[in-house]
């Protein structure tokens, strides 16, 4: 049975693994490139005291450019490619060739016939799909730290340990749909929407922001005045305006400013360009003096291991879903 | 608990009121049949009669909607015990195209607890199929010889074939009946076969019974030789009514001179007053079976 799996999938590990090398081949000289040049930068702008600006200095040419958005984008393609490319045709392919029949009939269980392919399949998927993310994740030290932006949607999701919960679950849910249509191409097509769906669209935005309840902090009027506030490397979740009676909004609309405010800001509107922030803050401070405050809720970045165990654990769990109903599928449905 | 016990002495399957129903639709229906051991049996009928599905749950590939089937003795299942008596070979032949002859065997020498490997590779070598070749570029004779050998090396008690031969030319056709027949003999009343087929011409070749299944029921389920013997077609001159004494009425046809009845004797006795008798051969008898039952669900779609 193990000597079956090998034969009609040793192809498609040996694409995966190729692909490994070629992204190990780009990843590893650049990035102890870049974590070079950062560090040697890092020792010159001290000196000077200029390193709040490395962030817009360093990696600025376009092929720098281009590997710094591959390298994520890479990652983030990963599992969706893997539960398309190994997980649907697991047993789709089976059903629509009638293969399924032939191996059926032999003198093992289904049950069996299936465990050993899950297995392999799992590993194979973990094993993969941890080696991508290893060596991605080691790679972004040098963005991270220039950037420190490791928490928001992008790095979040292409580093650590959840890719490969993702593609873990993508396995299994490519396999069970595979199993439900018995038809490659369309569950091939239903495969990516619902990942893209789920991996890329709704947990990052509507349910990992609550994993932990975010912490609320506010400031007197004015964006520079709130962003000294959140501490650095945090995951920004919302921004607005808060009135004294408490009611939030998310920007306060110039009609609704106090009348003395907006005087002031008409005034001062015309003549003195390039005095803008100074304009700026008066305004601000006249919004303060009105009672109005600055909100942000964020997640601090000494949450983020707790959250990439718990977004880790959601998928696996997650998983266990199509894995239970591709059991159903192979050993309760009519051949 | 009888029947199972009895299963195991003389029979090879028995069914009983057996029924597969997919959604609402009914692929068979109350099908009762019993085939001893060692014997060869074909399961004719038009497309959609239900073949299909008998082999399915028989082999216990589906599970039946209603009624009993007893297999060797047990209920079909998906254990080892059950699977590795059973040798079956689906419709269309399913084999892994990229793979080669050999590495089909080495599935069975992996995943089949008797398999017989010189058997599978003789097998082959006799009909010079190339064992290194993949599966995709042999002709359909030779992948039903695959396919073929991939059942009955198994070493299987009993070998359930699904329309093996449809797709085949006449020679590979004959080529395949030839294998299945000297495997039938090598095993020395050992194998029992079921075989399905819609082209009459197959089965006397190479089968001792016949089962008749039209529209997901059972017409006919008995021994060829008695079938031959209790099946003739009656002559009489125009305009003469049946009087069903002795005899059912499978099919009626009038010409302007004469009537033909093919009717189906209580007992083999050739003494009917007013009639001439004429034997019919299997492909007549089994068409009759066919026609009269299209006749009859035409008239109850016309009721419903």
């Amino acid at each position: 049975m193990n000597w079956l799996v090998w034969k009609q999938h040793s192809k498609q590990f040996m694409i995966a693994t190729i692909l490994l090398i070629l992204f190990a081949a780009l990843l590893i000289p650049t990035g102890l490139h870049y974590w070079q040049v950062y560090q040697h930068a890092l020792s010159t702008c001290s000196q000077s005291n200029t390193c709040a600006e490395l962030k817009g200095e360093l990696f600025q040419s376009s092929t720098d450019q281009a590997i710094f958005q591959l390298e994520p984008f890479a990652i983030m393609i990963l599992p969706i490619l893997l539960g398309m490319f190994w997980g649907v045709p697991l047993l789709a392919r089976e059903y629509s060739e009638g293969t399924n029949l032939l191996v059926w009939t032999r003198s093992i269980s289904r049950r069996r016939w299936l465990t050993t392919k899950l297995i392999w399949i799992l590993v194979a998927t973990v094993v993969v799909s941890g080696a991508f993310t290893a060596l991605g994740t080691w790679w972004s030290k040098t963005p991270n730290a220039l950037n420190l932006d490791r928490f928001v949607f992008l790095p979040f999701s292409t580093q650590g340990i959840v890719p490969v919960a993702y593609a873990t679950f993508a396995v299994a849910l490519g396999i069970a749909l595979g199993a439900w249509l018995k038809r490659t191409m369309i569950a091939l097509g239903l495969t990516f929407v619902l990942l893209v769906g789920i991996i890329v669209i709704v947990v990052p935005t509507l349910i990992r922001p609550q994993y932990v309840t975010p912490i609320t902090v506010t400031s007197s009027m004015g964006f520079n005045a709130l962003r000294s506030k959140l501490p650095s490397g945090a995951w920004r979740l919302s921004m607005g305006v808060i009135d004294k009676n408490g009611n939030t909004f998310d920007q306060l609309d110039f009609p609704n400013w106090p009348p003395q405010c907006q005087t002031l800001a008409q005034t001062q509107q015309a003549p003195t360009a390039g005095s803008k922030t100074e304009d700026s803050a008066t305004v601000d401070s006249c919004l303060t003096a009105a009672g109005y405050r600055q909100i942000a809720r964020y997640q601090p970045d000494n949450r983020y291991w707790e959250f990439q165990q718990i977004e880790f654990g959601l998928y696996m769990l997650l998983s266990l879903i199509p894995i239970g109903a591709t059991y159903w599928l192979v050993l309760k449905r009519d051949a | 608990m009888e029947q199972t016990v009895k299963g195991k002495v003389s029979e090879a399957v028995q069914t009983n009121g057996l029924g597969k129903r997919y959604g609402s639709f009914w692929a068979l229906k109350d099908c009762t049949i019993s085939v001893p051991r060692g014997s060869v049996t074909a399961l004719v009928g038009p497309n959609g009669a239900g073949k299909t599905s008998l082999l399915k749950l028989l082999v216990g590939l589906n599970s039946p909607s209603a009624g009993d089937v007893v297999v060797l003795g047990q209920s079909p299942s998906q254990s080892t015990s059950y699977l590795s008596s059973i040798g079956y070979l689906a419709q269309e032949i399913p084999l892994y195209s990229q793979f080669t002859a050999a590495d089909h065997f080495a599935i069975g020498k992996h995943m089949d607890v008797n398999w017989d490997n010189e058997l599978a590779v003789k097998r082959l070598q006799e009909l010079r199929i190339p064992l290194d070749r993949k599966v995709g570029k042999l002709s359909g004779g030779q992948r039903a010889q695959v396919g073929l050998a991939m059942a009955l090396a198994k070493r299987p008690q009993l070998l359930l074939l699904d329309e093996p031969v449809a797709a085949l030319d006449p020679l590979a056709r004959m080529d395949f009946l030839t294998s299945l027949a000297q495997a039938v003999t090598d095993a020395d009343g050992e194998l029992t076969v079921v075989m399905s087929s819609h082209l009459l011409a197959d089965l006397e070749r190479v089968c001792d019974r016949v089962i008749i299944l039209a529209a997901g029921e059972t017409q006919l389920c008995e021994n060829i030789e008695h079938t031959l013997e209790t099946h003739k077609l009656l002559v009489g001159p125009k305009g003469q009514q049946p009087n069903n004494d002795g005899y059912r009425v499978i099919k009626e046809t009038h010409s302007p001179t004469a009537t033909h009845l093919l009717v189906r004797l209580e007992q083999p006795k050739h003494n009917l007053p007013g009639w001439h008798i004429r034997n019919v051969d299997i492909e007549e008898i089994v068409l009759a079976y066919m026609g009269q039952n299209k006749n009859e669900s035409i008239t109850k779609g016309d009721v419903r």
